[in-house]
């Protein structure tokens, strides 16, 4: 907890944030940001302006470091606890990987978060280089994501790759992140903030895969088990259709989501579930970094902050790079 | 006026043929106000491509939107998924003008997008692509039709300011020249017969 504070400290702050957002393009962000801990890395990138792309693989490198840096200094279960939330990481590269054989494309494999090797449990590289969608899902058989495979007779019927993506995430939260919550310190903080991403996570899943005509039975199939909202509410949910999902939303104790998510399905806007999905997990967990300052809660709290610069900053030199105005990539940010 | 026999056959000739030029023109005509109506349904239907450029400004902007939230790699990513548009092109054919007509066979499927900030600008952008298209069309028939339409205008004006009067003018020259000639054979048949008079007259005295 006091190694979090400690980096804490070495993300950017709001001040950071407005600065870089009034920048003139991508290159002054770079530029910008030699200062601090992205220095290193990016000299090493190149001493003209390296490009967005290259840019953000920069990004997540660094946040890469310091998220797996904590494991190895973490006590055992905190360590195991912080492992498991990191898979998503992995869990977001099975997705690019199995998104490129569902389009019987090439894996590119730089484009991938840069999982140390040690914490590679499913093989990304031979996954990448399956031949096709079920040899890959055939690499996960033996690890914590096996079950994924299950769902391929629902993925065959809509031939959707977001079941495939929903089910990676079920097994994520269900099988990997939430055994790893028992006998950690401050376990109800944990376990409230985790349940409150994975009901967010949820809803977004069900608006989503709802608005793309996938039956009420296998939505809720794919659900994860909740922590605060009821069965019967996620039930409730999963059976909604697009347009009345907003306000049974609004029953629940995120109503304050109904809205947003409202204006997120409909067509001609510009807000969408997984970025709204994204900036309620964040706000949250900007509020319990001041109200957990003193528990292991902070640890996540820094974990979420760390992934939100990275997103942000990528969101930043994309923006500028293609010549955004300053409110549209302001809306594209974490803040 | 080039030179011609001036017989009644090339007359009767000349006759017939300003008829079926005539005939032909008024076909011509028929053609050009047809072609003049279809060119007139379809340029009102113009109008759309500065409707067509906002919706590409909106796809734009939405796209750059999409990039900054997912960044590069994550939106090739999830664009991977999505299939390209299918069309096929085949000819058809009015008043004899082959016209291009494209007939989109696979839209873009939006609900494959796996991500739903892409799967908006996906919408935004396969809804203009395909508005795109059917400009693209509109415009290729437009010209076509405007082509066709000058070629024709041009084609009636040639038998009307140069073809039939050259025809007219022929036949009056030749209508002439037999008369001409039927006023000299009468002329001569009377004279032939006064001097027949004047010699019988002489040798009967």
């Amino acid at each position: 907890m006091t190694r979090a504070h400690g980096l804490h400290t070495h993300l950017l702050t709001r001040n950071d944030y407005q600065a870089l957002i009034k920048m003139k393009d991508a290159k002054a962000v770079s530029d910008y940001l030699m200062k601090g801990d992205y220095a290193q890395l990016l000299e090493k990138a190149s001493a003209a302006y390296p490009g967005a792309l290259h840019l953000a693989n920069v990004f997540r490198s660094l946040l890469v470091s310091r998220c797996y840096h904590l494991v190895g200094v973490a006590p055992e279960n905190c360590g195991i606890f912080i492992e498991a939330y990191l898979e998503r990481f992995l869990v977001e590269d099975m997705k690019r990987i199995l998104r490129a054989k569902h389009a019987e494309k090439v894996v590119d494999k730089g484009s991938l978060i840069p999982v140390p090797k040690k914490y590679d449990h499913v093989n990304l590289q031979a996954m990448a280089d399956a031949a096709t969608l079920q040899d890959a899902l055939g690499f996960l058989a033996r690890t914590s994501f096996g079950s994924v495979v299950d769902v391929m007779p629902v993925y065959e019927k809509y031939r959707l790759i977001s079941i495939i993506e929903a089910r990676l995430e079920k097994t994520y939260y269900d099988s990997v992140l939430l055994p790893t919550l028992k006998g950690l310190p401050g376990h109800a903080t944990i376990e409230e903030m985790i349940g409150t991403e994975s009901d967010l996570v949820n809803i977004g899943m069900i608006a989503d895969l709802r608005a793309r005509r996938v039956a009420a039975d296998a939505v809720r199939a794919l659900t994860h088990a909740p922590l605060h909202l009821t069965s019967g509410e996620l039930a409730m949910v999963s059976a909604g259709t697009p347009e009345s999902i907003p306000q049974v939303v609004a029953k629940t104790r995120y109503s304050a989501l109904a809205q947003p998510l409202q204006d997120a399905l409909e067509a001609g806007k510009d807000e969408s579930i997984d970025h709204l999905v994204r900036l309620e997990i964040y706000r949250g967990t900007r509020s319990r970094s001041v109200t957990s300052a003193d528990s292991f809660a902070y640890v996540l709290c820094y974990l979420r902050e760390a992934e939100a610069e990275t997103n942000n900053l990528i969101s930043m030199v994309t923006g500028k790079e293609l010549g955004l105005p300053e409110p549209r990539i302001q809306a594209a940010l974490c803040s | 006026m080039e030179r011609v026999a001036a017989t009644k056959g090339t007359l009767q000739k000349a006759r017939e043929q300003l008829e079926f030029i005539d005939r032909g023109k008024d076909v011509l005509k028929m053609k050009r106000d047809q072609l003049a109506g279809e060119l007139n349904k379809l340029l009102g239907q113009l109008g759309q491509r500065a409707n067509i450029e906002a919706l590409f400004r909106e796809a734009y902007d939405a796209v750059g939107y999409a990039y900054a939230v997912l960044g590069y790699d994550s939106f090739s990513s999830a664009a991977s998924a999505v299939d390209t548009i299918e069309v096929r092109a085949f000819p058809t054919s009015m008043m004899g003008v082959v016209m291009p007509e494209v007939e989109l066979t696979k839209k873009t499927a939006v609900d494959h997008v796996p991500t739903p900030t892409l799967a908006k600008a996906v919408a935004k952008l396969g809804g203009a692509v395909e508005k795109a298209i059917e400009l693209a069309v509109l415009e290729a028939k437009v010209e076509r039709l405007a082509l066709e339409l000058m070629s024709t205008n041009r084609k009636v004006n040639a038998l009307e300011k140069v073809v039939i009067p050259r025809y007219k003018a022929m036949i009056r020259y030749i209508e002439d020249k037999l008369s001409e000639q039927a006023l000299q054979e009468f002329f001569v048949t009377k004279r032939m017969r006064d001097i027949t008079k004047v010699a019988r007259e002489r040798r009967q005295t």
